[in-house]
């Protein structure tokens, strides 16, 4: 099942790269018992499909998590700041 | 006298039938041009030609394996402390790829974690996270591994990393027996 999370830390170029000191990731959410991997960035827009896997309960809450609560809702529920991009301050 | 007409061997079709034909002195490589070594995988042969085609290759593929690597960033009996909400990361080899590569990793651990169900290991490729595991979820040593790619890539080095993530809210360590990461990158 995919979904799209929001991105945070700063990112470096659009090769894309992130600082290592401030790595691009999802935002700072505890989606889980799951596994996933991203398959797809849309940084002009600080989002990341990714493709997750994991027990049936699991996935429901991650659904729940995802679908339920806007882009806003889930930056300000996790605390992280939004994408930083080059040359924007 | 030819009775019937003896018929030629052709590449159209594999009709082959006693009595009928009467040869080529090219062999059936000048019957069929296709049979040739470039079009025969390696390790086989066919009518004494040994195939010259590397295993991985695929037609329909025209670029090819750039670099790949196995990178032990760890073997050895240590204690880690990551701060709650915090990770602790090893870093593997840098790459240097062209153009539009694609990047595919994998971090495997083997580890002793302090709580069950409030670890992760972490991929990342280039300061980016592409993956993320399910929890550690034993309190004994373990294996956890974790997969990840990234496609359409500027030209440039990425460094793979692996992490353990702690999303507990209190400080937790993990014991370490070993870590590796595997990266390999292939030109579009």
């Amino acid at each position: 099942m995919k979904f799209l999370v929001p991105l945070t830390g700063t990112l470096l170029t659009y090769g894309p790269t992130g600082d290592p000191d401030d790595p691009v990731r999802v935002i700072d959410l505890d989606l889980g018992d799951v596994e996933w991997h991203a398959v797809g960035f849309d940084l002009e827009n600080g989002l990341v499909e990714i493709e997750v896997s994991g027990a049936e309960a699991a996935m429901l809450k991650i659904k729940q998590l995802l679908e339920g609560n806007t882009v806003q809702e889930l930056y300000d529920m996790s605390g992280s700041p939004r994408l930083k991009k080059p040359g924007v301050s | 006298m030819r009775d019937p007409s003896l018929e030629a061997i052709v590449a159209a079709n594999d009709d082959y039938r006693k009595g009928y034909h009467d040869g080529n002195a090219g062999g059936l490589r000048a019957v069929d041009t296709d049979l040739a070594v470039g079009n025969i995988r390696q390790g086989k042969t066919v009518f004494g030609l040994p195939g010259t085609v590397a295993a991985y290759h695929d037609d329909a593929w025209d670029g090819g394996i750039q670099s790949a690597g196995l990178s032990t960033v760890s073997h050895k009996y240590t204690e880690t402390d990551i701060d709650a909400g915090d990770n602790y990361q090893y870093t593997g080899h840098p790459l240097t790829v062209v153009e539009g590569a694609v990047i595919e990793a994998f971090g495997m651990a083997h580890v002793l974690a302090e709580a069950i169900n409030k670890l992760k290991m972490q991929l990342l490729i280039g300061g980016v996270l592409v993956a993320e595991s399910g929890y550690i979820s034993t309190t004994g040593y373990s294996v956890k591994t974790v997969m990840g790619y990234r496609e359409g890539l500027a030209a440039g080095d990425y460094t793979v990393a692996l992490e353990v993530k702690n999303y507990d809210t209190e400080t937790r360590w993990v014991r370490r027996i070993s870590y590796y990461l595997g990266e390999g990158s292939v030109s579009a």
